[in-house]
């Protein structure tokens, strides 16, 4: 199951929410766990059966490093973190890239088969082990309260990571109220909106350059569309976080955010910093902590490999890998430059930035190498300098959902709203709270439509 | 002090403000969701009728949500004019591609998907070991999809994904014994007639028949020639692709009936469904669904045994997709016995429909997605 389809929206939210403020507050959490084990159901019984057999596993690990850790048995722990980490990590592998395909083709639906949030969701497992074995947490008793962790369907999908002992409190203690659940469902309906409106609109745009012949097109096309991609992947994980955060609330569990409001920033750190956050944040407390050192050059290398593993962790392949250590070297040099004190224009540096994010884009987003190869011929002008007609064809048709997608990224939506809530104005006064009743039933409607066009469901784009 | 207290009280006001439309909005939200969706799934219960128990247990068993979206969906009201009402502000916004779909003034086509090379080289190999298997004599037919032959005319020169590179790597790893029937050059010499429908994905009458002339010959057979056949337009239908986006500018497509009077007839057609009943069919059924294929011998099933006239002897298997229905009914003036199978619809191990060895040729038939997915042929091998 997932969040931007037909079954979801309109049977599985409002019904199970219904559940879930029904019941008494002691039974709470063991129906919203169900809540989530049906959710996972809903991807495949097999599927479901993975992550909570990785579940169970993480559960007795935890207990037995704890006791690894009282009695000071060191050596012992890092053998069993080590297997743990291998587990998990092999899982995700096997899952995850083309090995024994046609195998899991034929018996486990092939391509479609991957247990929902598998990437995140061995993060926040790897996490709790390591966090129990340096005694940042202690490992729980409670097999249902550490299943809710791993399990809670809102952050399973596109994360946010927390670790257990920030989430421990928020999912064992949920504080429900009526207005929250209306923010909750705002913030659901805007980030379906993202995800249904514009990823979908700006991949379109992107898929329809790559995959058909790329001599027609001109240098401006090629990086258009590696905009638009920059756009679509933005709009889809930022969606599918703010759904996590709103699905959060209207269960009364608050969430971090794991995207910045906007998507264009002067430097490849401040980028890094507001994208995927969480997992970005994970990666560097759990592993870029034993990397870094004194010297530039180790600094460099460290968030190089820091980032190729984060390129792993969004797809096993080459491409992935390569687009982690591009973005890894780009906040590399920067921190150099900055060393230096070599500063330019505030406007170029937002451009080169830009330009950076999306050759990142073109190397996370395709997977055959040579097409690869060729859209960054023709993003370096080997094919055509001048526009084609073909370029202006493919703008004239998708002019729109970029021009939108672009105002939408800089951040200005939210600053709108936000200046409206705050203006002195008698007008606005009055009917500020109207209005938003009304925005949020158009959101809805919006959102139901462009579900019914697409089919009942939508396509995620990157499985993670 | 007074100042203060006012604002104080204006603010506390403000907030109380917010979290009652705040209340509202999630009161609101939550009801309109759940009527929509219990009255989606009623509508939906409603038009299953007996075909009820395959939708909750088959579908939900294997878990394609997607499946129930799209089927929940369908019927959902207002889907018309939502769906409709997007298509009409994309072509406003000189858009030209709805999802899959390219919108042109002629036709619409799908946006063809990107082949899998990996599978479709199982797909050849288990092929191959199907026809190692019974050693019967075997055709192989990949059909390419229209916007092959009308992409770049239609779409201001804009190209589309071709599989025709693949279609050619595909019949390539097929054993020399196994005859590969290239069609893509036999469609492409008559892209100027009217052989793919214009609002679905699927080719036409006479495309078929184009196909049916090179195949037949191929399979040992002269072709009965075009003029022995009477051509009936026997209604006009819009098809799948005019369903997912309600495009209005695209004319309605024909259903074309082939009939050779001199020619052999059908005794007896037998379908046989999933649930194990049998059921007689006619070669044309007049169906209220808005399915070119089903009418062609009906609704897709697993097996449907067709009977002529004929006394040659000679019986042919075809392993297909719903592309080949309206293929089928040429083929009756050539063997006694026709067996089709939808590899789509299979739920049984081949060995357990039919005895493979009693039939003289057989042909495989399907659009190149369905061959780029190996799981639609895992039940012909044992």
């Amino acid at each position: 199951m997932q969040f931007a389809s037909f079954t979801f929206l309109f049977l599985f939210m409002p019904i199970t929410l219904g559940i879930y403020h029904v019941v008494p507050k002691s039974w709470k959490q063991y129906v919203l766990l169900g809540i989530s084990v049906l959710f996972l159901l809903g991807g495949g019984i097999i599927a479901a059966l993975v992550e909570l057999v990785l579940t169970g596993g993480t559960f007795g690990t935890g207990i037995w490093l704890e006791h690894m850790r009282k009695k000071a048995h060191k050596k012992r722990s890092i053998l069993l973190l080590t297997a743990v980490v291998i587990i998990y990590v092999s899982v995700l592998l096997l899952l995850r890239s083309d090995w024994m395909q046609m195998w899991k083709t034929l018996w486990l639906s092939g391509n479609d088969f991957f247990p929902l949030g598998l990437s995140f969701f061995t993060l926040q497992g790897i996490g709790y082990c390591l966090d129990v074995r340096r005694g940042e947490c202690d490992a729980e008793r409670n097999w249902w309260k550490l299943s809710l962790y791993l399990l809670f369907y809102p952050k399973l999908m596109m994360g946010p990571i927390v670790p257990y002992r920030i989430a421990k409190n928020s999912l064992s203690d949920t504080t429900f109220s009526l207005s929250q659940m209306g923010i909750g469902f705002q913030k659901f309906l805007t980030g379906l909106a993202k995800k249904l409106i514009f990823a979908d609109g700006c991949e379109m745009l992107f898929s329809t350059i790559y995959q058909s012949d790329m001599t027609t097109y001109s240098i401006l096309i090629f990086w258009v569309g590696a905009f638009a991609k920059l756009l679509s992947l933005y709009f889809e994980f930022s969606g599918y976080a703010d759904m996590a955060v709103g699905l959060g609330l209207c269960y009364g569990v608050k969430l971090p955010e794991s995207y910045g409001k906007k998507l264009f920033y002067p430097t490849m750190t401040k980028f890094t910093e507001q994208w995927n956050k969480t997992v970005v944040q994970w990666f560097f407390q759990h592993i870029g902590s034993k990397l870094h050192g004194n010297k530039c050059i180790l600094h460099i290398l460290a968030v190089v490999l820091i980032w190729g593993m984060i390129g792993l962790w969004y797809d096993f392949r080459l491409l992935p890998l390569l687009f982690g250590m591009f973005v890894g070297l780009c906040v590399g040099l920067e921190y150099l430059l900055e060393k230096k004190k070599k500063t330019s224009y505030h406007a170029i540096r937002y451009f080169l930035t830009i330009l950076l994010c999306c050759i990142g884009t073109v190397l996370l987003s395709l997977s055959d190498w040579e097409i690869c190869k060729q859209y960054f011929l023709g993003c370096f002008g080997m094919i055509h300098l001048t526009p084609t007609d073909m370029d202006w064809e493919i703008l004239s048709g998708f002019w729109i959902i970029l021009a939108i997608g672009i105002y939408a990224a800089i951040g200005n939506f939210g600053t709108l709203v936000r200046k409206i809530q705050r203006s002195d104005h008698r007008f606005w006064k009055a009917c500020i709270e109207p209005l938003q009743i009304l925005a949020v039933l158009l959101l809805l409607f919006i959102d139901g439509v462009m579900l019914i066009r697409a089919g009942g469901s939508a396509e995620i784009h990157v499985l993670l | 002090m007074k100042f203060k207290r006012k604002k104080n009280r204006k603010n506390r006001m403000s907030v109380e403000r917010r979290h009652k439309a705040n209340r509202i909005c999630g009161i609101l939200v939550w009801a309109i969701l759940l009527v929509y969706g219990v009255s989606a799934i009623f509508a939906y219960a409603f038009t299953l009728g007996n075909s009820r128990d395959t939708f909750l247990l088959k579908r939900f068993s294997d878990a394609v949500q997607r499946n129930v979206d799209v089927a929940i969906t369908e019927k959902t009201v207002g889907r018309d004019a939502f769906v409709g009402g997007v298509t009409a502000m994309v072509s406003f916004a000189n858009g030209f591609r709805v999802g899959d779909i390219y919108l042109t003034e002629e036709r619409l086509m799908e946006y063809p998907k990107q082949l899998d090379v990996n599978q479709l080289s199982d797909t050849a190999n288990q092929l191959n070991d199907f026809y190692r298997s019974y050693q019967v004599p075997m055709c192989v037919i990949a059909v390419p999809s229209a916007s092959e032959f009308y992409g770049t005319e239609l779409l201001n020169g804009l190209t589309v994904p071709s599989q025709a590179s693949f279609i050619d790597t595909f019949y390539q790893q097929f054993d020399s014994s196994i005859r590969k029937i290239d069609v893509y050059h036999v469609l492409y010499t008559m892209t100027d007639s009217y052989i793919y429908n214009r609002t679905d994905s699927r080719w036409t009458g006479y495309g078929a028949y184009c196909v049916y002339c090179v195949a037949i010959q191929k399979m040992g057979f002269a072709p009965v020639s075009y003029d022995q056949y009477i051509v009936q337009h026997t209604g006009t239908f819009r098809g799948k692709l005019y369903e997912s986006c309600l495009y209005q500018s695209v004319a309605a497509d024909t259903i074309d009936v082939y009939t050779c009077p001199s020619g052999a007839e059908e005794t007896e057609i037998l379908a046989y469904l999933a649930d194990g009943t049998v059921e007689e069919r006619h070669l044309y059924q007049e169906t209220e669904t808005e399915d070119p294929a089903a009418y062609y011998l009906g609704e897709s099933c697993e097996k449907i045994v067709i009977q002529t006239d004929l006394e040659s002897q000679r019986k042919l298997l075809v392993l297909k997709d719903s592309y080949a229905d309206c293929i089928v009914p040429f083929f009756l003036q050539h063997y006694s016995e026709i067996c089709v199978i939808d590899v789509t619809e299979m739920q049984h191990p081949l060995s357990e429909l039919i005895d493979v060895s009693e039939y003289s040729q057989i042909l495989v038939l399907c659009d190149a997605d369905t061959f780029s997915d190996v799981r639609n042929f895992y039940y012909i091998c044992d």
